[in-house]
């Protein structure tokens, strides 16, 4: 009877919640949802700015003509990579940065935590002007360093095979900061006593690693990554806008880059707008993979 | 334990008085009708209870303050030392510019002609925007202000008048113009050393190159690594296609991805098509290394400004600053030649470029009445004077500017001139294709000559694989 009573409570009070949270729900509801429909709307039309402002209803013509198009393969692909590729190298070396922090004491963990975090709150497009300051074939400094240390510079933006490799390069200094941060505090959470228990049994650093660390941080690394995969997948656009523009030729053309020349440089709306529906799908079965993950281990 | 069994009162405690609340009778459904109306009414209200714009003033207001959008970028930019100048004398008008860069600028000219916004009273508009903004409705005909106006067009050279006028009306009077033309380096060129020793190698005179085999030719003579190229092909995708590929190099054969527009068909994968694709992709092994990723304002402009190349393909643009002791090795070392083409008889001179303040159609009266007024003391003598003093327009579009003494001193523009006057066979009149389709193609352009260059592709597979996905564009727009 008391256990029926609290769980009426429960939800009666559980209602109050969503009822006080309904004005700020109603805001994403207008900001995230009607866009989201909107869009999903606009991909069965004809809609191209420059010619009319008149919309004319195709159905899915504009679906059979992306998914019949080689380039919508090689953007797909090449964003694929970019999201695997820097997700990857910035949680290795974020994990690493990490536990070196977690050992440093007193003011300098803070000093160096600090200084480590400033690359993720640029803009992307100064994140692509540091980028070509870096790796630009004539003026970068990365090549200046290397042809004056040892004779040889690298095609590092002219390279088919090398130019999304330095896209990967750039966006990890950006945003290894988000790893860092996100392990360093699961790191710090980890109860004293059993380190002290590992301690006392003779664990190498390594042994600590192994057997205490990976396993406490597992649901983490999965959270961590899974975040970082959607916002790499779907968010990849000002680096490679201003460093490649998607070049050379097509080596570096990515999801984002071509509904944003399509949208608003072509203002072809309607196959803009189709080709956001597929990037929605693939950053929904990326949050489903987050949800499921969340659930997992939390 | 303890905590837990406390949050539980609290828990109970609190459901009570919710009980005898209306709150706590609201299902769940209902809560989520309820967000979602909310969303929505206050969507519509945003939609539709839009303020009424303002009744326009019967009188000329005190103070006007004209918008300007611009794009970021030297010519448009330019214009603010005007504004300035302009305050100074007449107090009673401001200028408040919008300068961004080109991709944001194009989407604020899409936003006012389509939302009717009235956000902007004068616009920077290029020769290829300025017919389809005037469809468009964006703005409005000169010649609804400026009563004397033929007096300025017959100073313009005559190429200029079909990208600014349409149905006896005038949208732009253009404070410059612009072409492409082939910089190179008479040094090299004229020296008796250099020309015996080509004719010696390939068996005709040296000249700056009219014919895509000379442009090969003289590229590869003139390759001497690390300090000498013979030319630097643009590998950034919009610099290729606007400079070498689309604009240029298909027009000098001939060719034109619009060539059957009705029919969504394209002419450029035929054997002129497919021999502009080998000699761009040859022109690659006489480039300085990095072309891949170059363009014209990060790379080839230095590299010929420095000295390191013969041949330089370009805008007439950087023209003052190889002129420029302080910025350039080159200092009257340079000459100007024609664009070459598939043979010599051309046509050799094709894309035309410029721009100038236009009116938005949707400002207000008393800002439209005072925009004309500011254009109409722009198109001074002494003011168009001062602009090209800049050398940041260049060429200046009023001819007569040229003849004053201190321009030409300046700009020194004679080469061009003549090289025009003689040679420039096809200038045609810029396009809403420019803007629009062209977009779409521009890094396939690139893809195609690095799929030769690396190998992956023959030049004839390359344009049709080109060509195939230039009349998909084209299908997908009608």
């Amino acid at each position: 009877m008391h256990k029926a009573r609290a769980r009426s409570a429960g939800r009666r009070l559980e209602k109050t919640g969503i009822l006080l949270a309904a004005p700020a729900l109603a805001l994403l509801v207008l900001l995230f949802a009607y866009p989201i429909f909107f869009n999903f709307y606009m991909s069965f039309f004809r809609l191209n700015l420059y010619v009319s402002t008149e919309k004319t209803f195709i159905g899915f013509d504009n679906y059979v003509s992306i998914l019949q198009d080689s380039l919508f393969y090689g953007a797909l692909m090449n964003t694929t990579f970019f999201a695997l590729a820097s997700v990857a190298l910035e949680f290795i070396i974020g994990l690493v940065l990490a536990l070196l922090l977690s050992k440093i004491k007193g003011i300098w963990m803070g000093i160096l935590g600090a200084a480590l975090m400033i690359p993720m709150f640029l803009s992307e497009i100064i994140e692509g002007v540091v980028g070509q300051l870096l790796f630009s074939p004539r003026i970068g400094l990365i090549n200046a360093f290397t042809k004056s240390l040892f004779g040889v510079e690298f095609p590092w933006i002219t390279s088919k095979t090398l130019a999304m490799w330095t896209i990967v390069i750039v966006d990890t200094w950006k945003m290894l900061p988000f790893f860092i941060l996100i392990f360093l505090a699961a790191i710090v959470s980890i109860p004293k006593d059993m380190e002290e228990a590992m301690n006392l049994d003779g664990a190498s650093t390594l042994q600590q690693v192994r057997y205490l660390i990976i396993p406490y941080m597992l649901p983490v690394f999965a959270i961590a990554t899974v975040m970082r995969a959607i916002d790499a997948f779907t968010k990849v656009f000002g680096v490679v806008y201003v460093i490649t523009f998607g070049g050379p030729g097509l080596a570096t053309d990515v999801v984002p880059l071509r509904i944003f020349n399509l949208a608003l440089r072509a203002f072809h709306w309607g196959s803009a707008a189709t080709w956001g529906v597929f990037a929605f799908l693939i950053s929904t079965i990326l949050v489903a993979m987050y949800i499921f993950v969340k659930r997992r281990w939390t | 334990m303890k905590s837990y069994i406390n949050h539980s009162n609290i828990f109970i405690s609190r459901g009570r008085d919710m009980k005898k609340s209306t709150m706590g009778m609201i299902s769940t459904p209902i809560l989520i009708v309820l967000i979602v109306g909310v969303a929505v009414v206050a969507f519509v209200s945003a939609w539709y209870l839009k303020p009424a714009p303002p009744p326009p003033a019967p009188e000329r207001p005190k103070e006007i303050v004209l918008t300007y959008l611009c794009e970021a970028g030297p010519e448009p930019e330019v214009m603010l030392k005007a504004f300035d100048k302009y305050s100074d004398l007449h107090p009673d008008v401001r200028f408040d510019p919008d300068v961004t860069p080109r991709d944001i600028a194009r989407m604020k000219v899409m936003s006012e002609i389509t939302e009717k916004r009235g956000t902007y009273d004068i616009y920077f508009t290029w020769l290829q925007d300025t017919l389809w903004m005037a469809d468009a409705g964006a703005i409005d005909p000169l010649d609804k202000y400026i009563q004397n106006i033929s007096s300025y067009l017959e100073k313009y050279p005559d190429f200029l008048l079909t990208s600014i006028q349409k149905d006896g009306h005038t949208y732009s009077l253009p404070v410059y113009w612009n072409s492409l033309c082939m910089f190179y380096r008479t040094d090299l060129f004229e020296d008796s050393a250099e020309k015996a020793a080509f004719k010696a190698k390939y068996g005709y005179d040296l000249r700056p190159p009219e014919t895509w085999q000379e442009w090969i030719d003289t590229a590869e003579f003139f390759t001497r690594p690390p300090d000498l190229y013979g030319y630097c092909i643009n590998g950034k995708a919009w610099a290729f296609y606007w400079d070498e590929y689309g604009v240029s190099g298909l027009q000098s054969a001939g060719l034109s991805p619009f060539a059957d527009f009705e029919n969504n068909r394209v002419n450029i994968n035929g054997t002129a098509g497919v021999e502009l694709l080998e000699t761009l992709a040859e022109l690659t092994k006489y480039s300085p290394p990095g072309w891949e990723a170059g363009d014209w304002f990060t790379f080839g402009d230095q590299l010929f400004a420095e000295g390191k190349l013969a041949m330089w393909h370009n805008w007439y643009y950087p023209w003052p600053t190889f002129q420029n002791p302080e910025k350039s090795n080159v200092v009257g070392k340079v000459g100007v030649s024609v664009t070459p083409s598939v043979s010599e008889e051309g046509p050799h001179m094709g894309q035309l470029s410029g721009g100038g303040i236009t009116i938005s159609a949707i400002s207000s009266e008393w800002d439209r009445q005072a925009a004309a007024e500011f254009i109409i003391w722009l198109l001074k003598p002494e003011n168009q004077k001062e602009l090209a003093l800049t050398g940041e327009l260049f060429i200046p579009a009023n001819l007569d500017i040229l003849e004053d003494p201190d321009v030409n001193a300046f700009l020194k523009p004679q080469p061009f001139i003549e090289l025009v006057q003689t040679r420039g066979q096809t200038f045609f009149r810029p396009s809403v294709e420019l803007n629009e389709v062209q977009n779409l193609w521009v890094s396939e352009s690139a893809e195609a000559l690095m799929k030769i260059v690396r190998g992956e592709m023959t030049a004839k597979e390359a344009a049709d694989w080109l060509a195939t996905h230039m009349e998909k564009v084209l299908r997908e727009r009608a």
